[in-house]
């Protein structure tokens, strides 16, 4: 049984880790907690649940035309916005991408209503016995594609030139600067894969949960306490903190009321800034 | 040639400007006593007496947000708190919400000075985001709690109509309440602003490295400014929980209160006194406005607008709506400067 509970668990948190890389890797290299990142999850799930009704597409395949639109958006965004406030004060940097997070939330809103909606599909569902563990389909595949498309960024990171001149920003800007890195390019790049990697889970997510204008809340908070459990920047960081939320939530969940698993989440955030505030695998 | 100095200009303006401020503090004054004589209609009233209410949460709100630079996203939990305990007071003791606001109060105070205990050492957005989780976990953690009424919430019991209950059967009373409130907060406010605390505020926000080395805890200072806006808060969370007789986590724990005191208060100007009268004032009317013409879908609508409004403020003008006091007394100025100059000019030809 606990073993059951743990695997589960881990399941979910892969997700969590997902959308909290995307996070951590604005932080790491300019400094900017996206307050905003919830928000461009739920328009991924809208995007899979809109291709969905309209041709019955599931999300497995619609998720590149996800990651495609997301990628696009996360570069307008450092253009429009970011840019205009990379020096300003740390106050108006979150309250900025807060409001883009109000703008977004409630314009879906507006768009698709507060409506609860689902994507249905029969390819790959129902649950499969391995080894003892009962384990839902859906879920796995979920967790499967989270973890490729982290081993994706790692590869990027590591071998291809953008991926090295983000690393080298990240490190230290001015001296990229002076060996020929266009650091601006950089920033959108990141911004771009950021959301890329929440597009992913949000396609994912989108065929086990119901989609709705703020289900992204939820999410953006998680990815941040995962974040601060790692280690702002550390991206093997934000891996071990989704796992470790995944896990903790879902043990919550079952052994104790499941409405707890909230404040208990949050109990371990405090009491991590108390203790240990540069997060588990933190560098400063 | 003799042009009238940029001294004397001054001079000119301030002793104008300090007649003229006291009248209209007098005419101001005149006017928000009389207000509920003006104005008739229930509606109308009800819009005045939540403006002021606002006004209220924002300048407390300002405290934090606008001295001590720090994002609370979470104002809803401390307001939750004011209204929750001295209702559960007064239905399950009878202990008048009189003496409940202040528990309240001092449990909004305890609450704020743990969270700030954790995380005013760390940067700002920690404590944005701890805010913002707290609101969150406390609406889910009141809608399953049965003790205060869960989901359903809380109807408070109608009582005859006394000083006790702080229960009355017109608005007048409530408006005269919140007057006092709201009035008594900005003073205090104003007070704060031109004391040590004002100063530090400032000191901090320029440099807090700097300031922290000429020995001002910036710690200290923080987790005071949070405090004092916990316990104001909590201060209207009773008086609306009086006012509208009925307190619900989704109607009062729900985030979006949080993010219309934030936004007030950022449009308005924060750091200032006069930023979230002015933000209140153009803001909030516009969201009844908005709210009795559209109807339910005006919900969203209000929200994408102070998204916009909200981005436009932080990337046209981070210091808000008090800025164009600023530019208003420029233009003033300049033209007094070049009548003076004029005059000056032509007295000699």
């Amino acid at each position: 049984m606990l073993l059951q509970v743990i695997v589960s668990g881990l399941l979910v948190g892969v997700v969590y880790s997902l959308i909290a890389v995307g996070l951590t890797l604005i932080w790491g290299i300019m400094e900017i907690v996206n307050f905003a990142h919830g928000s461009f999850l739920m328009v991924s799930m809208y995007i899979c649940y809109f291709l969905y009704s309209l041709w019955g597409l599931d999300p497995i395949f619609s998720m590149p035309i996800a990651v495609i639109i997301l990628f696009f958006l996360g570069v307008a965004t450092h253009k429009a916005i970011i840019t205009r406030i990379m020096d300003a004060p740390m106050l108006f940097q979150i309250f900025t991408t807060f409001a883009l997070a109000l703008l977004i939330n409630y314009t879906m809103f507006f768009i698709a209503t507060p409506t609860f909606r689902s994507v249905k599909v029969n390819f790959l569902s129902g649950s499969l016995e391995l080894w003892g563990l009962y384990l839902d389909k859906s879920m796995l595949m979920t967790a499967l594609v989270c973890v490729l498309a982290f081993s994706f960024l790692n590869i990027f990171l590591r071998y291809t030139k953008i991926g090295k001149g983000i690393r080298a920003t990240t490190d230290n800007p001015r001296a990229a600067l002076a060996l020929g890195v266009d650091i601006e390019k950089m920033y959108a790049y990141t911004w771009g894969i950021s959301l890329g990697l929440v597009a992913v889970a949000g396609a994912m997510l989108s065929r086990v949960l119901y989609v709705y204008p703020t289900i992204g809340d939820k999410f953006g908070i998680f990815a941040f306490v995962a974040v601060a459990l790692g280690g702002f920047g550390s991206i093997y960081g934000a891996l071990l903190g989704g796992l470790v939320i995944g896990v903790v939530g879902t043990m919550t969940g079952v052994y104790a009321i499941p409405w707890m698993k909230w404040p208990f989440v949050f109990a371990i955030f405090i009491l991590m800034l108390i203790y240990k505030p540069q997060g588990l695998l933190g560098w400063k | 040639m003799e042009v009238i100095s940029m001294l004397q200009v001054r001079d000119r303006l301030s002793s104008f400007s300090s007649k003229f401020k006291l009248l209209l503090y007098a005419l101001l004054f005149l006017i928000l006593l009389s207000l509920p004589m003006l104005i008739r209609g229930a509606y109308y009233r009800h819009i005045v007496i939540f403006t002021l209410m606002y006004i209220m949460l924002a300048q407390a709100w300002n405290l934090i947000g606008g001295y001590a630079g720090q994002i609370s996203l979470g104002n809803v939990v401390f307001f939750g708190i004011g209204a929750y305990t001295s209702t559960i007071l007064l239905i399950r003791a009878n202990i008048t919400p009189w003496i409940g606001m202040w528990i309240g109060g001092i449990i909004a105070v305890a609450v704020s000075l743990a969270l700030g205990y954790s995380v005013f050492r760390l940067k700002g957005h920690y404590f944005a985001m701890a805010t913002l989780a707290l609101g969150e976990i406390t609406r889910i953690s009141f809608t399953n709690w049965r003790f205060v009424g869960a989901a359903q919430g809380i109807s408070l019991p109608l009582h005859i109509p006394s000083i006790y209950y702080m229960e009355w059967s017109n608005k007048i009373p409530y408006y005269y309440i919140i007057l006092s409130m709201t009035v008594l907060t900005t003073i205090f406010v104003n007070r704060l602003d031109k004391s040590r605390f004002g100063f530090y505020a400032k000191a901090i926000k320029q440099d807090e490295i700097a300031a922290r080395s000429r020995g001002i805890s910036a710690f200290k200072l923080k987790q005071s400014a949070f405090a004092l806006n916990a316990f104001i808060t909590a201060l209207a969370g009773t008086f609306y929980a009086q006012y509208i007789l009925y307190i619900s986590p989704e109607a009062n724990l729900h985030m979006t209160n949080s993010i219309l005191i934030v936004v007030i208060a950022i449009i308005g100007g924060c750091g200032t006194v006069l930023g979230p009268i002015l933000g209140t004032i153009f803001v909030f009317p516009l969201t009844e406005f908005l709210r009795a013409q559209l109807g339910g879908q005006a919900m969203g609508l209000n929200y994408i607008l102070f998204g916009a409004a909200a981005i436009f403020v932080v990337l046209v003008e981070p210091r808000g709506f008090v800025a164009l006091k600023d530019r208003i007394k420029r233009a003033i100025t300049l033209i007094i400067k070049s009548r003076g100059g004029i005059e000056s000019g032509s007295a000699k030809g």
